[in-house]
């Protein structure tokens, strides 16, 4: 007994719909403008974490959103960042244009003041809009000290678009 | 009128099991019929049919029950004119055309004196659907064909649990005192009715089970009972004689068998249902299996050539101590259901068959569910023909439905044009929804050489149109749920699109999800929301056709695609149209062997194929042509939205074909890198239509345009 869970297609097979994501995603990988180029930021200074509430932390540039596209997968990662205390309880989500990825993580600091850490997540954004959109890093304050990029930090995001 | 049959045609009749009497000379050949099929992939196939056929009865040899011929010689074919004789139809090299069962041997007389006998048949079909399906459990138990069995379904407050044939039943046996039985409980099974619980008051004191199995059953015996329970170290079911208990639970819950056989697992949960079997085989100097939940537990060879006798058993105690009073102990707390004991040992499979039948055989694929059933309708795997389905089914109420009516559901759960009936050749045949991949036909046509014109009716109209489909989970198979797909640009209000129109018949899934279901509304609705050109039937003389289509009479099944060539210009939108056969009548006389087909429009939309150069390809989107064209231009030049895939530059991914308004192009060179690309050398008008000039910025789809199936 079992359900039967789709399982990568054998030529010749019938093309069916329990495939449908995968397909688009190596559809949209064959177009020159679906995996534009990553986006570098590194922080000019000090750059913290909102000490309350939710704001924006960083801004990592724009991308161009295709005109077919209405969703995508990220992966961004957080390159030398450090908690000013020890205590750090804060989270964070990626966002492009006012579009907020599913995941608000918890920035994992390893509970020492100061030490530099890296954070790489893979989100998936949807509720695209098309054009050319900001990428942001937003971060929410729960409790404790922040956390800081400073010039020595940098950010990356690469993007993977489907329809 | 003719006598005899068309060359290379044979008529048999299989007067006793396999030996078949040739009577083609017998035929009188007015022609007869032999159809099969449907009309539409979304309709069931009729029960096949021979029709039509007269038997010459000079001397009285096919009357019915006539011992003595005319010429009052003994009749040689008596007492064999009887109804249900299986008949067939040959032809070479065609194959087999039909295998049916007589209806019956009516004779007449003709006002020239001519004595006949008219005879109809029809294949499997109705014998399978006058077979009623008991529930799982009941249907597999009684496939083992038990010398008794007390289902335990008998109602709440009842003092004994019959057996299901009338002998004797299951009587309450006190010892101690205090207990209780309790039926009516819920009980194992999916629709198969409730159980019995028994509650003594402790293991030396309650109520049991006890019943004579006389006669004395064969050397060969298995019992089997569905339990329930949480109290380890009890008693399951113990025969009159040595070695006394024949099933019980250790101390650990685990099943105790034959006294030397033990479970690898405990069954004591005490919320699930357990099939415990044990089956003993005097063959090869006796050999003990033990099965619990369908698997064998090991084999015990301690009882030698000489097992137990089964004369009195009792369910739920332990070793029957007689004469004198009934030793009291190891009484069983817990459900039972359905206890059955054979007069055969029962085989692997028989026994991994009931504990299917336990959770309603949910997760079978859709053919291993049709094959359980044509096994229940006396059927063994050479009678049949099925595909491994590609659906996954869930628990299905088959008590009471008919063997037909119950795999037909089969095959609408498994959509695409699946479809279950009796082939030419006489076996039971499931096409799964793959059969219809699209590739070569199986028979091509030609309009001019081949087509009987008398048959032609084209039609493009909105008979078959729908936009709307709503896919209903059946509550018998899980979860009673309701998916509706609506295609958007075909339910626009006319004249954009062509209105709202819903799949009135709907589809009644019994997939064990709801994204199943789903994609079987989806894939009618994609099938059937824009009205292509059909031809509903095609017609074909085989005898008058100058090309040989008879060995390719013999590949064509439901689902195949044929294919009509050379159309007249004007009479179809192109000169070549495929195909899917739904059915077809055979007509045969002795200068005709007329084929009419009931089909369906094949490719529209065509089913994708993963990694096929036709059939594989995804559609290409934003692409127009950049500059109009004549209808002889062979340089074409096709423009692409930014942003959007352009067309690949890898030589050897052309020739490939597009379709711009209805006229299909053939690409033979690969193009620049950048839009606009320009294709040169292009092939136009190909696969039968016409080239026509063709406006800047007409659309450009890849041909043929594919879709997703289920």
């Amino acid at each position: 007994m079992g359900i039967m869970t789709p399982t990568q297609p054998a030529v010749g097979d019938l093309a069916t719909a329990a495939w449908a994501d995968e397909v688009a995603q190596d559809i949209v990988s064959l177009a020159g403008e679906a995996a534009p180029a990553p986006l570098l930021f590194t922080p000019g200074g000090n750059t913290d974490t909102p000490g309350a509430g939710t704001a924006t932390w960083v801004t990592l540039g724009n991308i161009t959103v295709p005109t077919w596209a209405t969703k995508c997968n990220v992966i961004y990662t957080c390159n030398g960042i450090y908690d000013t205390g020890t205590t750090s309880n804060v989270s964070a989500v990626i966002k492009v244009g006012s579009a907020a990825g599913g995941l608000s993580k918890r920035i994992d600091a390893p509970g020492v003041a100061n030490q530099r850490f890296h954070m790489p997540i893979t989100d998936r954004v949807t509720g695209l809009s098309t054009g050319s959109q900001s990428v942001t890093i937003s971060a929410t304050f729960s409790s404790g000290s922040v956390v800081r990029a400073d010039a020595t930090s940098f950010f990356t995001a690469q993007f993977t678009f489907q329809p | 009128m003719g006598v005899g049959l068309p060359a290379g045609g044979k008529l048999e009749i299989e007067y006793t099991s396999g030996v078949w009497t040739d009577v083609s000379a017998d035929s009188m050949n007015d022609p007869f019929t032999i159809s099969r099929g449907r009309t539409s992939e979304f309709s069931a196939p009729s029960t096949g049919q021979l029709s039509g056929l007269k038997l010459k009865n000079t001397n009285g040899q096919y009357t019915p029950l006539s011992q003595v011929l005319v010429d009052g010689t003994a009749n040689p074919n008596y007492p064999n004119i009887t109804p249900r004789k299986r008949i067939r139809y040959s032809n070479t090299p065609a194959g087999v055309r039909c295998v049916g069962y007589v209806k019956g041997w009516p004779p007449f007389v003709d006002s020239d004196g001519t004595k006949w006998v008219a005879i109809t048949a029809t294949d499997r079909l109705d014998q399978l659907s006058r077979i009623t399906l008991k529930s799982p459990i009941a249907q597999e138990v009684a496939n083992g064909s038990p010398a008794y069995l007390w289902p335990c379904t008998d109602v709440a407050g009842s003092t004994q649990a019959i057996e299901s044939s009338g002998k004797t039943p299951l009587m309450i046996e006190q010892t101690g005192t205090g207990g209780t039985v309790t039926f009516g409980d819920p009980g194992p099974g999916v629709g198969d009715g409730t159980g019995v619980t028994l509650a003594p008051s402790s293991a030396s004191a309650g109520k049991s089970f006890t019943a004579t199995v006389l006669p004395v059953l064969a050397a060969d015996w298995s019992v089997a009972l569905w339990v329930k329970t949480s109290t380890v170290s009890r008693a399951l079911l113990s025969g009159f004689l040595t070695p006394g208990t024949l099933l019980s639970l250790d101390a650990t819950g685990k099943v105790l068998g034959a006294g030397s056989l033990t479970s690898s697992a405990s069954i004591t949960d005490g919320t699930s249902w357990h099939l415990v079997v044990l089956t003993f085989a005097a063959a090869g100097g006796g050999t003990t299996t033990l099965y619990v939940d369908g698997v064998s537990q090991g084999t015990s060879a301690s009882w030698g050539g000489f097992g137990p006798q089964l004369g009195k058993i009792r369910i739920g105690q332990s070793a029957i101590d007689e004469p004198g009073a009934p030793e009291a102990s190891s009484l069983f707390a817990g459900s039972l259901g359905y206890v059955g004991v054979f007069s055969s040992a029962l085989s692997a499979s028989r026994v991994t068959s009931m504990w299917q039948a336990t959770n309603g055989y949910y997760g079978d694929t859709s053919d291993q569910r049709i094959a359980r059933w044509l096994t229940a309708g006396g059927m063994t795997s050479a009678d049949w023909n099925l595909d491994t389905g590609k659906a996954i089914v869930g628990t299905y109420p088959q008590a009471g439905k008919d063997i037909v009516s119950a795999c037909q559901d089969m095959a609408t759960t498994e959509g695409g044009g699946a479809v279950f009936y009796v082939g030419a050749d006489g076996k039971a045949r499931f096409a799964n929804r793959a059969f219809r991949k699209p590739g070569a036909p199986v028979m091509t046509i030609d309009a001019e050489a081949d087509l009987d014109g008398s048959v032609y009716a084209p039609s493009f109209d909105e008979l078959t149109l729908f936009n709307q489909s709503t896919g209903n989970r059946a509550a018998s198979s899980g979860t009673l749920s309701s998916q509706t797909y609506t295609d958007p640009v075909s339910s626009a209000a006319p004249p954009t699109g062509y209105g709202l129109t819903t799949d009135s018949s709907g589809v009644t899934s019994y997939a064990t999800t709801d994204a199943d279901v789903l994609a079987l509304a989806q894939a009618r609705v994609t099938a059937n929301a824009y009205p292509g050109f059909r031809l509903p039937q095609v017609a074909v003389d085989l005898v008058t056709a100058q090309n040989n289509l008879y060995a390719a009479l013999a590949l064509v099944e439901i689902g195949s695609r044929i294919r009509v060539t050379n159309l007249p210009v004007a009479m179809a939108p192109s000169t070549q149209i495929d195909l899917i056969v739904e059915g077809w009548t055979e007509t045969i006389g002795t200068d005709t062997y007329k084929v009419v087909f009931d089909t369906s429009p094949a490719d529209n939309p065509a089913r994708g194929v993963w990694d096929d150069t036709s059939y594989g390809r995804w559609q290409c989107k934003g692409q127009t042509l950049n500059a109009g064209i004549t209808n002889s231009a062979t340089t074409i030049v096709i423009a692409t939205t930014a942003g959007l895939p352009l067309f690949t530059t890898v030589a050897a991914r052309y020739p490939l074909k597009i379709q711009v308004g209805q006229e299909i192009i053939t690409l033979n060179n690969a193009p620049g890198a950048t839009s606009p690309q320009t294709f040169t050398g292009c092939t136009r008008g190909v696969n039968g239509t016409q080239a026509a000039a063709q406006a800047s910025g007409a659309t450009v789809n890849l041909w043929p345009a594919v879709t997703w199936t289920l």
